[in-house]
């Protein structure tokens, strides 16, 4: 009652509060819409800080170096911000168990790819990275020259994050988790034979065909962050 | 000069309610974004492509990638079941049956999401590692001081939490965390407080 009273006696400029409460509203819906695009510590911008483009890293998630924050201490997790601003990139994850996944984002978090061990039919996936805009002028197979199945995934962004997940039981399996987790490549598409020539390339002399070599621990492309 | 002193008053109470307003529900979560399940929380739409704009301004703010609800879905706590702060001068018991899921976890973080360094180097129990009860539940004792049985440390924290993950969850949610009924995540509950 008595701050009605106050009210009714006092002259407020109500027009001016009205006018700023609207205003408000206005940097409100400002501040989270453009949240996304001025935030200076999202995931991108810390990964980006402990990485080079197109290359797999493995991401620590000890106590002192984890560079997420509510990392799972529990999953060992390797990450690669891929870049197809110039070229199409090849991911080769290695999912052998069931609950391994590869998650692929848009450079702001927005996850639009996920395969899981489960869903995967073999353990050694070949996924080709390629540009939404991209897919309309060039063509891209389900099968490469040398007849092996890659999943041609559609990014809607040029750049991302593509994170492996691996859970462990304890804190203890997971040096020998992260070195699976190196199988894992993530390295630009290398232009095919038919494309060196459409783009007049002198004919490169193929090497007489060899077995396929077994996966190696540390492929090309493959780096332990630390 | 009164209008400039109003001019200077209008905008910094624009400001302040604006961007406050903006943060809190960046911060807090509200009904169009989150959903509240007994003590947890989780943003519904978070990682997805159609994120409303909070969900987007939170994932940004955060720092986390989280992978879509129809593979993981993520809870933090920062109350127990009661309503009150998760405090590290108190014992908490967290109660529950295994999750139906390909895997779980059910780790503490800091104030800041850094783990809660401690020398047992125990951050989490997950459904590989968890030690169960006769009848097939399960007790979690967030506690700073050593206790027996499943002992989550929280040491000396600055308002610790907790983050409950849940990788292919079967019959936990069938379209979405939205669905999550409460009886299936554990409760948290305050015993002493030292």
């Amino acid at each position: 009652m008595k701050i009605w009273s106050y009210l009714t006696t006092v002259k407020l400029p109500w027009l001016w509060i009205v006018a700023a409460v609207s205003l408000s509203g206005v940097i409100h819906i400002a501040a989270v819409l453009s949240l996304p695009y001025v935030a200076e510590r999202d995931a991108w911008a810390r990964l980006s800080a402990i990485s080079s483009p197109n290359q797999f890293y493995v991401l620590p998630s000890d106590a002192e170096n984890a560079p997420l924050p509510l990392m799972a201490p529990d999953v060992a997790s390797a990450f690669c911000r891929f870049d197809l601003t110039e070229k199409n990139v090849l991911l080769r994850p290695y999912l052998p168990d069931a609950t391994w996944t590869l998650a692929i984002f848009t450079r702001y978090g927005e996850n639009f790819y996920v395969i899981t061990g489960a869903e995967a039919r073999r353990k050694d996936l070949r996924l080709l990275l390629v540009p939404r805009e991209r897919l309309a002028r060039e063509t891209v197979s389900e099968k490469t020259e040398e007849d092996e199945e890659q999943i041609i995934v559609i990014t809607p962004s040029e750049t991302g994050v593509a994170l492996m997940h691996a859970p462990i039981r304890s804190g203890d399996f997971m040096t020998s988790t992260a070195a699976a987790l190196n199988l894992t490549t993530c390295e630009p598409q290398k232009p095919t034979d038919a494309q060196l020539l459409a783009s007049g390339a002198p004919e490169v002399v193929a090497p007489p065909p060899v077995a396929p070599p077994a996966r190696r621990k540390n492929r090309r492309g493959t780096r332990n962050y630390r | 000069m009164t209008f400039l002193l109003r001019l200077i008053g209008f905008s910094l109470l624009a400001l302040v309610i604006g961007i406050g307003s903006a943060w809190y529900v960046i911060d807090n979560g509200a009904f169009f974004a989150t959903s509240s399940i007994g003590p947890w929380q989780t943003w519904s739409n978070e990682g997805r492509l159609d994120a409303d704009p909070y969900t987007r301004a939170r994932m940004a703010r955060s720092g986390r990638l989280p992978v879509t609800g129809s593979t993981a879905l993520y809870f933090t706590a920062n109350e127990d079941s009661e309503g009150s702060r998760l405090s590290a001068d108190c014992d908490y018991e967290i109660t529950g049956r295994p999750i139906n899921a390909l895997w779980w976890s059910i780790a503490a973080y800091d104030g800041e999401g850094q783990f809660i360094r401690n020398k047992a180097e125990r951050y989490s129990f997950n459904s590989k590692n968890i030690t169960l009860l006769p009848d097939g539940s399960f007790k979690i004792r967030l506690a700073p001081k050593a206790r027996p049985g499943n002992w989550l440390p929280s040491e000396e924290a600055d308002a610790p939490m907790l983050m409950l993950r849940v990788f292919r969850p079967q019959n936990t949610a069938e379209a979405g965390s939205r669905d999550t009924r409460a009886e299936i995540l554990p409760s948290i509950t305050r015993l002493d407080c030292g």
